[in-house]
């Protein structure tokens, strides 16, 4: 006979166990049989167990007793406590302010992944493992990461934070020694997703959760959650305003991010088939910028020597391009108010050069808020919730005021999101909340030293 | 053997009775040794039928809570519901519950102050619901994003 079951608390374990497997109720004989424990034995601890109420015998059957109601209660009670601590930690954090909603997005199922088991008396250890700190929106994502480290609290050991310099090599290595260091979670944000697939499936295989932040890996390796913004959102809305703004007739310009980079295919391939849906947009140019302000205003300067007045608009992917864009109408003598509409975000000088310039302008601030969804995220896996295997972190659609048009309505103006007080380099949608400066960013947790931040300073 | 078992049902019965009791104030209460006591949590923790918090409070474990719901007749609820709860709660702001027959298994309040008038919304599947209480005066966006919610939600109360 197994050990475990030589022992009356172990057999009275397995039958619970057992019955919550059948579905609560089971023949008494099928489950003495199954564990392997005396007839005699099994009816006594049946009968121990149903004196409490957490079983009840009947007719040679087995089921759950009154008493586990209890269970169910003391569970909603629980998670009602959780989400007031939730709300608590989510306190002068700016949220979005509406639903962002197009008919034509697609509904796909809501999938969850269950949630990894692991012995709750310890405190969390929590690793970060981030693809680079190549420019002011990753110190945003590394500072939200960070804050919601910091309001967990008692409830973390530590948080350690790796940048890998933009080298899946590197990054690999820097799972696996977050791994030997004994993390109970791991978010990461991923280089090259292929580079990184095996290092996320040994660490979902090893009991660890791993939440993706940003930019993910391939749907069919294992993993908890991927927090991301919809990017085919993003790159649909500011198309469809773009089109509906030009009454479905004019040339545009394309200006994406990075040809190599899932979040700008994603946005120029929903952008694409929105402008094909109004037969009178012709696309004039599309252009690969990398993300990089010179490269857009050199691109756009090249457009306007060659299209001229038949510009009557630009679509870019991030504000990146929008302030390129902006600054080589300007430079090209376009008079306040004259330039074409343009679409952008994310950077406080895009929305700074739309209002001096008065450029009618539609924008959704890729969030970097998503490193606070993804410790959430990953917060909830850890505490044995199930979580949903996408969350999208909605943006707000900001808009000139005015400029609202017939699907795509404001939920937020830009002269209520521009920061005049902070610098151009600002990035927008932190979701820190309106006192957030990355240049007085300090912040406390356990891991750090000095209450340094993990991203190094960027000049702004 | 039987006083093992009867320790067990104690500190099962405690932890959905009292939150946060720990398993030395039921071990003093019902006159269970120390030792013996938290050999039998460790036993319940592994097997999912408990878990014990970083201050020590005990509370029901994923097992035993799915006990209960399996004793409502929905045992692949526990788990899926409470997470599509959160989400709707994310997504919508809205207060959700759900629940089989007449009996309500979880609610989460509305984010910020509650809105004064609302009407529900609910999606049912066989005799397990879910629900949300829109703001009566919420736009017609947010209602058919609701609506598109609820439809997203409403796969996870089938078995």
């Amino acid at each position: 006979m197994p050990e475990a079951q030589q022992n009356g608390v172990d057999a009275a374990i397995g039958i619970l166990g057992a019955l919550a497997k059948a579905g609560g109720v089971a023949r008494g004989s099928d489950l003495a049989r199954d564990l392997g424990i005396a007839r005699a034995s099994f009816h006594r601890i049946c009968r121990t167990l149903a004196k409490a109420g957490i079983v009840v015998v009947e007719k040679g059957e087995v089921r759950v007793g009154p008493a586990c109601a209890k269970f169910v209660t003391a569970s909603a009670a629980a998670l009602v406590r959780e989400d007031a601590r939730r709300e608590q930690r989510a306190r002068g954090r700016a949220t979005p302010t509406g639903v962002p909603l197009l008919s034509i997005e697609p509904e796909p199922p809501l999938l969850l992944s269950p949630p990894v088991m692991r012995r709750r008396s310890r405190r969390l250890r929590i690793g970060f493992s981030n693809t680079s700190m190549g420019n002011p929106w990753r110190v945003a994502l590394v500072h939200s990461v960070e804050h919601a480290a910091a309001n967990l609290g008692e409830e973390i050991e530590w948080l350690r934070v790796r940048h890998a310099g933009g080298d899946g090599y590197q990054q690999v290595r820097d799972i696996q020694d977050l791994l030997a260091e004994g993390v109970d979670g791991l978010l990461v944000s991923a280089t090259i997703p292929n580079a990184v697939t095996d290092a996320v499936a040994s660490a979902m295989a090893l009991g660890v959760s791993v939440v993706l932040v940003e930019r993910g890996v391939s749907a069919d390796v294992p993993h908890t959650s991927f927090v991301a913004a919809d990017d085919a959102v993003i790159g649909r809305t500011t198309a469809l305003w773009l089109a509906e703004t030009l009454r479905g007739q004019g040339g545009v310009v394309l200006l994406s991010g990075r040809a190599d980079a899932a979040p700008a295919q994603l946005r120029l391939a929903a952008a694409r088939e929105t402008f094909a849906r109004f037969p009178g947009i012709t696309i004039l140019e599309a252009e690969w910028t990398d993300w990089e302000r010179d490269r857009a205003r050199r691109a756009v300067t090249r457009a306007i020597g060659r299209w001229g007045e038949a510009i009557s608009g630009v679509w870019c992917d991030s504000g990146q391009q929008g302030v390129g864009s902006m600054e080589a109408f300007i430079e090209a003598g376009y008079p306040d108010g004259a330039l074409p509409p343009h679409t952008g975000g994310d950077i406080n000088l895009c929305y700074k050069l739309a209002i001096r310039h008065r450029v009618r302008m539609a924008a959704m601030d890729y969030p970097p808020a998503m490193g606070v969804r993804a410790v959430e995220a990953l917060h909830a896996s850890l505490a044995g919730n199930w979580v949903p295997r996408f969350i999208d972190v909605p943006a707000d659609v900001i808009l000139s005021d005015g400029a609202a048009t017939r699907s795509v309505r404001s939920s937020q103006r830009i002269a209520d999101h521009v920061r005049w007080d902070l610098p151009d380099n600002l990035i927008l949608g932190s979701g820190l909340g309106p006192s957030y400066n990355p240049r007085a960013f300090r912040i406390r947790y356990p891991g750090n030293v000095y209450n340094r931040s993990a991203a190094p300073q960027v000049p702004l | 053997m039987t006083r093992g078992v009867e320790a067990l049902a104690s500190l099962l019965t405690a932890m959905a009775e009292e939150p946060g009791v720990t398993v030395a104030q039921v071990a003093g209460r019902e006159g269970i040794a120390r030792s013996t006591a938290f050999d039998i949590m460790r036993r319940l923790e592994a097997a999912g039928l408990a878990t014990r918090g970083t201050s020590g409070g005990i509370a029901p474990g994923p097992q035993a809570v799915a006990l209960g719901f399996a004793g409502c007749g929905v045992p692949w609820l526990h788990g899926p519901g409470e997470a599509a709860l959160v989400w709707l709660k994310d997504t919508l702001g809205m207060a959700a519950a759900f629940g089989v027959g007449e009996t309500e298994l979880a609610a989460l309040p509305a984010r910020g102050q509650a809105p004064r008038a609302t009407r529900p919304m609910r999606v049912e599947a066989g005799a397990a619901w879910i629900e949300v209480q829109v703001p009566a005066d919420a736009s017609e966006q947010l209602v058919e994003a609701t609506k598109r919610n609820l439809r997203r939600a409403v796969a996870l109360l089938t078995a």
